[in-house]
């Protein structure tokens, strides 16, 4: 009960925040130089259509009734009108969501199904092998673009080897499975279409795996400090007194307590997963939000990016809100 | 003097030394001594003598830089230095349970205090949930934890110092071990709470037929507590004797000026006598006796010969070359 | 007399320290000399590299590596390897002038929300906090295609999305040294705010800041990098890295030397300054030193 009352409360302090981050989108959707409208409108808006939209967006009027209209505008859903779709932009961005999202979800899982394992390994073979090894892996995935990653990875696995596929979700004369998620791999699970499923897994491969290196890089890292931290600590002591294992002490012991601070840092992960989906994206022609944001900005699709930044922004919000409402679960000693 | 068993023996010149960016701290430099069934030996000695570092060595819990480096702890007859690690996992909370000196910093903070008691039960007692919960239970009553059942289900943080070193007490006992190691176990307490956790720590270890070595830099302590007092200087014991003769006939110069120290209520004195001088560096210390820079009866072998501990009088023994042997 | 000798002698122990940290940590010796190698080849780029970096010349379009272009050639015909050498300045310059200017900004807003405290803190508080409500790279994307994609404009709104971080932490060793002694005695002697800040708390605070600011190098560079890549920061002919890999993209199949080699040089220069930055936190972070 205490919990629902949190979470509302922590709800409740995100709205100005949220406001904030309307006004910073308003505010830069209005600083490019030029009549706005014709930019959004394109070459070959009409007169009436340039009437329209001013008069919608209220462009003769002070700016902040101009603002005011935006968050009307907002909160009916209307993000613009995309120049090169010609479509409102909260239709595109809903058409893409589920590609970047299953994309983000599948490289963070990577990341943190093999991240954390490599981190305790490195600091319970401190100074050994298999720590100079993740050091080095975790520095270098820190320091690689992740769109030369990217590739490198088509590079050699698609153009080279041919083993997997590097274009797209599925190959051309595959149908995506019927859409419950909109998650292709989800979705052709629940429907039991074996060869759509493997044909989406080798698609998916590729581009969650470049995507996730990063990431990887650095959950390792922070699993390895954190781990070393509380290997310190007395009650590791204490637990070995009392003739526990040493598997035993690490992974129950050390483990619960240095996982907490990892899970603080998954929020800002998925940000730098957002952001490096972008790249990934247009890289492997993953038609997700991230292609669709390059291929706006390629366009000065201004409308498009606004809407863009503002839902990837929102996403990122509230990921962080969960994870601070699951740190605060986890951790017996902080009180809500 | 009754013969008993003698329950742990640390005979071979006990070493653990710490290898540092700046030298080799050495900071158990040659340890022996024993302690026999149901008596309780008081090690004193002021901070960074090695008395803790001593304790941990007894349970090979000592970690890197510091390793043990020579010597034999003989407990029950058995060498635990030669012994595999998992043969040492059986003993330590089994036959051997250690008290740590901040409860605080000792429980697992995100674990409750009924799963750490249970555990320890449950891995050397092979007992499932339900009677390791009863068992558990039972052992929060016996160090007289009110509530017991309910205490079960905190965490390590919601309970106070007092409940927090009576639940690390249960855990270090749960298992009637045969030799209780208490590392300064009420030095983190407030001071109305260190009676009560002193006299139930002796009345448990009464009760289990237990022996204790007991680690404290509080000589008031040990006269209440101790049997036997080992005090160490610098890493090393200087002297050896029943907890009676140690205050009325301390015969190292250090002893003596330890007891000197203590202040008493009936004294005429108006200044305390210190001892002069500092702790030597444990990575270079003097030559010969450790002690005699700071030595009043410091005399011309003092710096040349490192002296041993030997027997001045039966169950007395010292390491000075003045202390009258024969 | 014997203070004055364990000074020294602690100093020197303090030195022997600091080389004995060096030598344990000889990656970080790597990194310094990467860092050194990429100002060297950015000072020095007219003379070590062997052709005009903007001289097109079609017949040789995409050579592989060779004797006469040691990393092959790009779709024009340019020589790729000297484009990597004259990158090193832009990279330079961009990785600088970003953090220059954020510190700037954010040392300004930090000293003054850390210093005078009360409503002018909270304010700061929520308007950092929007800003880093954004995922980072998204909100430059967004700022500098309202602006126009150009290099300019690329290191302005990274500047401009990065100056809360450095803020808030300038805010904390300001909070952190307003409650010393010597602050309250400086203003019972009759200071005025202006000159606590400039004579106090200034010289105090820049130490953890700067030192992160070195380890940020990278991933400024990284950030540029990505914007080039989607068309946003440096524009053509520039032989940004990462324009050159957007530009060499879609020769990938048959020209795989074009963009993997600017990638590369990306990634050594990050290596090098995120070693770098790392020995530096080790050798500066108190508590490893005992």
């Amino acid at each position: 009960m205490r919990l629902w009352a949190y979470i509302v409360r922590r709800l409740v302090l995100i709205l100005p925040t949220l406001v904030g981050v309307t006004v910073i989108t308003f505010t830069i959707s209005r600083l490019i130089p030029g009549d706005p409208i014709a930019v959004s409108l394109g070459p070959y808006a009409s007169r009436e259509q340039i009437q329209l939209m001013r008069a919608k967006w209220g462009l003769d009027k002070p700016l902040y009734i101009q603002y005011l209209l935006y968050l009307r505008n907002l909160s009916k859903g209307d993000l613009g009108v995309s120049i090169h779709s010609k479509r409102a932009v909260l239709d595109d961005l809903k058409d893409f969501f589920p590609a970047t999202f299953e994309l983000t979800t599948a490289s963070m899982l990577i990341s943190i199904l093999f991240g954390i394992p490599i981190g305790i390994i490195a600091a319970v073979r401190k100074n050994r092998w298999p720590d100079f090894v993740t050091r080095l892996y975790a520095l270098a995935g820190v320091s690689m673009p992740v769109f030369w990653l990217g590739l490198l990875l088509l590079l050699v696995f698609y153009f080279k080897l041919g083993w997997l596929p590097g274009v797209g979700r599925l190959d051309p004369h595959l149908s995506p499975p019927t859409s419950i998620t909109g998650l292709y791999l989800v979705d052709s699970l629940f429907t039991a279409n074996w060869e759509v499923f493997f044909n989406a897994l080798k698609h998916i491969l590729l581009p969650a795996f470049s995507l996730s290196c990063v990431i990887m890089a650095t959950i390792s890292r922070m699993t390895r400090a954190s781990m070393l931290e509380v290997m310190t600590e007395n009650y590791i002591k204490a637990a070995r007194a009392k003739g526990l294992s040493e598997r035993i002490v690490i992974y129950r012991h050390a483990l619960t307590n240095s996982l907490i601070p990892v899970v603080t840092i998954i929020g800002v992960m998925y940000g730098v997963c957002l952001a490096g989906a972008v790249l990934t994206e247009s890289i492997f022609s993953w038609p997700g939000l991230g292609r669709y944001a390059v291929k706006a900005i390629t366009f000065l699709d201004l409308d498009a990016i606004m809407g863009f930044t503002l839902v990837a922004t929102l996403i990122y919000v509230f990921l962080n809100l969960i994870v601070d409402v699951i740190y605060v679960v986890i951790d017996p000693r902080i009180k809500y | 003097m009754n013969e008993r068993r003698v329950i742990l023996k640390i005979q071979g010149d006990l070493k653990t030394y710490f290898f540092t960016f700046d030298g080799v701290a050495k900071a158990v430099d040659g340890v022996n001594f024993e302690i026999a069934e149901g008596e309780t030996f008081g090690l004193v000695g002021e901070t960074g003598c090695g008395k803790s570092v001593t304790a941990l060595s007894v349970l090979r819990l000592v970690d890197p830089p510091g390793r043990i480096v020579s010597g034999e702890i003989l407990f029950e007859g058995k060498d635990l230095l030669r012994m595999k690690e998992r043969e040492m996992q059986k003993v330590r909370g089994d036959k051997i349970g250690m008290i740590f000196q901040d409860p605080m910093s000792s429980l697992n903070p995100v674990m409750t205090v009924g799963f750490q008691l249970k555990e320890s039960i449950r891995l050397h007692k092979g007992l499932r949930e339900k009677k390791a919960e009863r068992l558990a239970i039972e052992m929060l009553e016996q160090v007289r934890i009110p509530d017991p059942s309910k205490v079960m289900k905190r965490f390590p943080h919601e309970l106070s110092g007092g409940m927090q070193q009576r639940v690390m007490i249960g855990i270090a006992l749960c298992c009637h071990p045969k030799l209780i190691i208490a590392d300064e176990p009420t030095t983190a307490l407030d001071v109305t709470i260190q009676a009560q956790i002193l006299r139930l720590i002796r009345d448990l270890k009464h009760d289990f037929g237990s022996s204790m070595l007991m680690i404290t830099h509080n000589l008031g302590l040990v006269s209440k507590y101790c049997d036997r007092v080992g005090v160490m200087y610098a890493g090393s014991l200087v002297e050896v004797c029943d907890v009676s003769e140690v205050f009325s006939e301390p015969s190292h110069p250090y002893t003596k000026g330890l007891i000197e120290a203590i202040p008493r209520v009936n004294a005429e004195r108006e200044t305390l006598p210190v001892i002069a001088g500092r702790i030597p560096d444990i990575i270079n210390p003097p030559p010969g006796c450790k002690f005699h820079p700071r030595c009043k009866e410091a005399g011309p072998r003092c710096s040349e010969e490192k002296p041993r501990l030997l027997e001045a009088k039966p169950g007395h023994w010292v390491a000075c070359v003045h202390a009258g042997l024969h | 007399m014997a203070l004055v000798e364990d000074q020294t002698e602690r100093r020197s122990r303090d030195w022997r320290f600091t080389l004995h940290l060096i030598w344990k940590n000889p990656l970080m010796v790597v990194g310094l000399a990467v860092v050194c190698l990429l100002f060297l080849m950015a000072i020095f780029a007219p003379l070590i590299s062997p052709h005009d970096p903007f001289k097109i010349n079609p017949p040789q379009r995409l050579k592989p590596p060779s004797t006469t272009h040691l990393l092959g050639t790009d779709v024009a015909g340019r020589d790729i390897f000297s484009r990597i050498v004259y990158g090193a300045r832009i990279t330079l310059q961009i990785g600088i002038t970003v953090i220059v200017l954020a510190l700037l900004i954010g040392y300004i807003f930090g000293i003054m929300a850390g210093f005078f405290g009360g409503a002018v803190d909270e304010l700061f508080m929520r308007i950092t906090d929007i800003f880093m409500s954004f995922p980072y790279l998204i909100l430059a994307m967004g700022l500098t295609v309202a602006l126009g994609p150009s290099i300019q404009n690329a290191m302005l709104a990274m500047a401009v999305v990065w100056w809360p971080t450095y803020a808030r932490l300038v805010r904390g060793e300001v909070l952190k040294l307003r409650g010393r002694a010597f602050i309250y005695a400086s203003k019972g002697l009759g200071a005025t705010n202006l000159f606590i800040i400039l004579r106090h708390i200034f010289p105090n605070s820049w130490m953890p800041v700067v030192v992160q600011s070195s380890l940020d190098f990278g991933r400024v560079i990284m950030y540029a990098a990505s914007l080039s890549f989607i068309g946003l920061g440096a524009q053509p002919p520039t032989p940004e890295w990462g324009a050159m890999i957007s530009d060499g993209r879609a020769f990938l199949e048959q020209a795989w030397w074009y963009p993997t080699f600017p990638g590369l040089a990306i990634m050594v220069t990050i290596l090098g300054f995120n070693l770098m930055g790392d020995g530096l936190r080790d050798i500066l972070d108190p508590r490893l030193r005992r």
